[in-house]
């Protein structure tokens, strides 16, 4: 019964990712004027038809379009967990887990900037059903410590407390954001750990790996880059332990002078050859790179059912982050040729 | 049984007769008209009569009034000669004049009920809302934005319930959006449209009305039923003009598109001064009953005959064939009709096919059900293919005597063969699959040789007497095709006729006249330019092309192996149907006899087709005519 839910899942996969965007759907979302153009498309012949069925394409807005298409992804995903059974529960809290981190650092963010009310209207109503965080009180919270107090009960509580509880103007997000994601981290090894199959396990830690260290890559190398902060400041901020660099290769990276030399440092890790393949624009857009790429090969070749639902998920996100641009540089008037240089895996 | 010869009709006349003319030749049709400017020398002054069309502009005024009526006007045979008097003109612009202005009306109330119609959706959603419009209109310090919101948007609200500037009022729901009205004082009018806009409020305009929406509906459903009440009179009104005036009208539609075809024919003619010049196709044996229409018409005089031959392959084209025949010209035509220098491969057709079909169906009883059924098909649906479908029962009849099948049972026609002597059937089926094998492949030496001599008259109707002679459809490779036959049943331990010597030379010798037939055709058609400009390319092109030559005579003859195979197939599909039937179930048997006729009649008849269309028309048929398309005036 396992194996036929796992291979269950694992054909589903496969036939999701058949369904998404291709290069043609990418080259005629470009070509759209306005947003309410890219909706009409994305209505028109994509997976996302059914989802933005009932919506009015030419007065819908772009915030609520993105909106739209998260839940479609959340819902996606979330009717997936259905045949996960190697992984149990624990993978489908993973993913709300990833959700509600995401919504924290939201809300966060824009605590910090000022702009705390936005929040309210970015906040996924669609969530909340399936979240242990009150949305609502955190789209109220207006301070530090009313976030605090937003998640008392649930386990952000006391993760968050060492930086909110004095309620400061100015939380220090690097370091929150380096504690959650640890977070994030223990309970994916935590469900991998509890996986049914030797494989799922280690293939699972295997995978996920390469997404940690490219996030601590990309704020190692800002920290380099605008603060010229040293090893240890970066290890405050940065999560090298979950990843698969070497703590040689780890300590030669950190210890880079500049940011020049952590590239050419980083050249010569294992990530080296999938950044050699790429132009480099900004950090954060290389390491998206490579964690598509190997998001991408680990799709494709895995037989691993759990694995490869993770590696799909992924995928998910990230068409679903070049929507997003597409409507967004769609919304400023951006040229399509500007726009195209950000999408990733959209030829 | 042949191409219908056509004469070439050459005709001046002033150009006051030009009407007449075309409208005497053009009745019977058997005149099809041609481009004047291609038979005459452009020196001569001659240029295309290039005129507006008088009669379109009528003709679409009538349609026009037609499609407002809702009704189609009806074309009749009209007297030739006539033309539209000034009056029926007049007459027909007035009744033009009534129906449009009853149809202007008609566009208003139309107008006027889509914006009563589209109001009512409007204020359908807000029949929630029990306060007369007008007070809501009407208030001073309070600002109203009627619309909708997203049922996720309005979860939302909850957290601006402190807020008390903000008043959101629901007055209905649909599967995504919650329809309502909200109220702010005017001073915070702005900071509530921000709030609203970014929790992707769309605010929707409601025509101004007084009452509360619920009595505005029943006011608006009012107005909706007396519309439409009033555009259905109108309607009635213009289907009436239209009915009082059928008659009249269609016969002044017929006249007009008469006389507008007449009009278009007009346009293949070229005028010098009040000359024209007109040129068209005739049938040969038609063209005494065309001198008697035109020679008693004053001021048009006409010469009759043959095509140049540059203008000859161009010639229309019209099969005459017997009438036994004749039904296969509707297959010729699917591949293409012969240009008028060609043969007519009609006969040829009508007979291979159907040997090839009886020998594949072979079934007494099947061919006499497909007989019957062509024969419906022909003379009740008036079906080109009943015809062709019925003479392949018949063959398929005489098919099944030789195999002793009659629906499937092989031993029900005994009587006959002993009748006549024989002491069973000639041929069983199952246990002659060699014999079957063999006839397929003697089928197809005799078809393949067939076309090469079709190919040959051809070509030397043609004059194209190099591959005529030398081509590798000519006698050089008919000569080494036999050759190469006669070899095959020579090495199978067949008894030949000659000796191995004879037909070995002739294949060397048609080889190398093979190799360089390019050569000797030029040579035969005396040009200049026989020599080859590179020996190594020319050498190389000629040993690839005899290569072709070798395999396409092998694959066009082996391809008729299928023959046999269908005749196996029909055999072992009945065997099949037997089985089935265990102890003889009538029931299973008639189901499969139907099923069998089914499919093997399409199986059969399309493999008959390709034998034709593939093995035997690529050596000998290029079906580059066009039709003869006379014309035809009502």
């Amino acid at each position: 019964m396992i194996k036929y839910a796992a291979n269950a899942l694992y054909a589903k996969c496969h036939a999701l990712f058949g369904k998404h965007l291709t290069g043609t759907d990418y080259a005629q979302l470009l070509a759209c004027k306005s947003v309410g153009d890219v909706a009409a498309c994305l209505k028109g012949k994509t997976v996302y038809a059914d989802s933005l069925a009932n919506i009015h394409a030419q007065t819908v807005r772009r915030q609520q379009l993105e909106l739209y298409l998260r839940s479609h992804l959340f819902y996606e995903f979330a009717a997936l967990c259905r045949y996960e059974v190697s992984l149990g529960q624990g993978f489908y809290r993973y993913y709300v887990l990833r959700g509600e981190v995401d919504q924290l650092l939201t809300c966060l963010r824009l605590l910090n900037s000022e702009h705390q009310d936005d929040y309210l209207l970015i906040m996924p109503v669609y969530f909340q059903r399936y979240a242990s965080l009150d949305l609502f009180k955190l789209a109220k919270a207006t301070d530090a410590a009313e976030v605090l107090k937003a998640t008392q009960g649930s386990e952000y509580y006391h993760i968050l407390q060492p930086f909110l509880e004095k309620n400061p103007p100015l939380p220090d997000m690097g370091a929150i954001e380096l504690e959650l994601l640890s977070f994030l981290w223990k309970k994916a090894r935590g469900m991998l750990g509890r996986a049914s199959g030797k494989d799922t396990r280690s293939d699972g830690v295997r995978y996920l790996t390469v997404g940690a260290d490219m996030k601590a890559i990309a704020i190692a190398y800002r920290m380099k880059c605008y603060l010229r902060s040293n090893a240890n400041q970066i290890r405050a901020k940065a999560n090298f332990g979950a990843g698969r660099l070497s703590s040689k290769q780890t300590e030669d990276l950190l210890d880079a002078p500049t940011a020049d030399e952590f590239l050419r440092r980083l050249a010569a890790t294992p990530y080296g050859k999938e950044l050699a393949k790429q132009e480099f624009l900004y950090i954060e857009d290389s390491a998206a790179r490579v964690a598509y790429a190997h998001a991408l090969r680990t799709f494709r070749y895995s037989t691993n059912a759990g694995v490869t639902t993770l590696a799909y998920l992924d995928l998910a996100e990230n068409e679903l982050k070049n929507i997003t641009h597409i409507i967004e540089g769609i919304r400023y008037s951006a040229p399509p040729d500007e726009i195209r240089k950000q999408l990733i895996g959209a030829a | 049984m042949a191409v219908s010869q056509m004469k070439l009709v050459r005709t001046v006349g002033f150009l006051s007769k030009l009407n007449q003319f075309l409208a005497t030749c053009c009745i019977d049709g058997f005149f099809e008209p041609d481009n004047a400017a291609r038979h005459i020398s452009p020196s001569l002054g001659f240029a295309p009569l290039t005129e507006d069309n008088p009669y379109s502009a009528l003709i679409h005024k009538i349609d026009e009034l037609a499609e407002i009526s809702g009704i189609t006007p009806e074309r009749r045979r009209v007297r030739a000669g006539l033309v539209p008097d000034p009056q029926s003109e007049a007459w027909l612009l007035d009744m033009g004049e009534r129906i449009a202005s009853i149809h202007d009306e008609r566009r208003d109330l139309a107008e006027q009920l889509s914006l009563c119609q589209n109001a009512m959706e409007q204020y359908n959603h807000f029949v929630g809302l029990d306060t007369p419009l007008e007070s809501i209109f009407s208030c001073q310090y309070i600002k109203v934005r009627f619309g909708r919101l997203p049922k996720e948007s309005a979860s939302k609200l909850a957290l601006y319930a402190d807020n008390p500037y903000l008043l959101f009022i629901p007055c209905s729901e649909s599967e995504t959006d919650e329809y309502g009205a909200y109220f702010a004082p005017r001073h915070y009018a702005d900071e509530a449209d921000r709030i609203f806009a970014s929790l992707f409020f769309e605010r929707l305009w409601i025509p101004s009305a007084v009452g509360r929406p619920r009595d505005v509906l029943a006011h608006l459903d009012q107005n909706i039923s007396i519309l439409k009440e009033q555009i259905s009179v109108l309607d009635k009104r213009s289907r009436e003009i239209w009915n009082s005036e059928t008659e009249r009208l269609n016969a002044m539609y017929s006249q007009l598109c008469y006389l507008s075809e007449l009009f278009e024919l007009r346009r293949y003619a070229v005028v010098h001064g009040d000359s024209f010049f007109y040129t068209g196709w005739v049938p040969a044996d038609r063209m005494r009953r065309f001198t008697r229409l035109i020679d008693g018409m004053d001021g048009v005089t006409f010469e009759a005959v043959d095509p140049d031959p540059d203008v000859e392959k161009d010639a229309p084209v019209r099969l005459k064939n017997i009438r036994l025949f004749r039904p296969f010209e509707y297959l010729v035509g699917m591949f293409g009709l012969p240009s008028s220098t060609d043969l007519d491969v009609t006969p040829f057709v009508a007979i291979t096919y159907t040997l090839i079909f009886g020998m594949m169906f072979g079934d007494v009883g099947q061919g006499f059900v497909l007989l019957l059924a062509g024969l419906f098909a022909y003379f009740k649906m008036r079906s080109k293919m009943g015809a062709i479908i019925a003479y392949s029962g018949g063959a398929a009849m005489l098919g099944g005597l030789v195999y002793g099948s009659f629906f499937g049972y092989e031993n029900k026609l005994d009587f006959i063969y002993h009748a006549i002597g024989l002491p069973e059937k000639p041929v069983h089926v199952m246990e002659s699959i060699n014999g079957l094998m063999l006839m397929g492949l003697a089928i197809g030496i005799v078809m393949v040789l067939c076309s090469m001599i079709i190919n040959v008259i051809t070509s030397f109707k043609n004059h194209r007497a190099g591959d005529a002679l030398f081509g590798p459809n000519g006698f050089v490779g008919m000569v080494f095709y036999a050759s190469a036959v006669v070899f095959a049943a020579d090495f199978l331990g067949a008894p030949v006729p000659v000796s191995s010597s004879l037909y070995g030379t002739c294949a060397l010798v048609s080889v190398i006249l093979l190799f360089i037939h390019p050569i000797l055709s030029k040579l035969i058609a005396k040009r200049k330019d026989w020599k080859p400009k590179n020996i190594g390319e020319f050498l190389m092109e000629s040993f690839f092309e005899v290569f072709e030559y070798v395999l396409s005579y092998f694959s066009n003859t082996v391809s008729f192996l299928r023959v046999g195979a269908f005749v196996l197939v029909h055999g072992g599909m009945m065997l099949a149907v037997f089985a089935m039937a265990k102890d003889g179930n009538i029931v299973v048997i008639v189901l499969g006899n139907i099923f069998v006729i089914a499919l093997e009649t399409l199986f059969t008849s399309i493999q008959a087709m390709r034998l034709e269309f593939y093995e035997i028309f690529s050596r000998c048929y290029k079906g580059e005519g066009r039709a003869f398309a006379p014309v035809r005036l009502k």
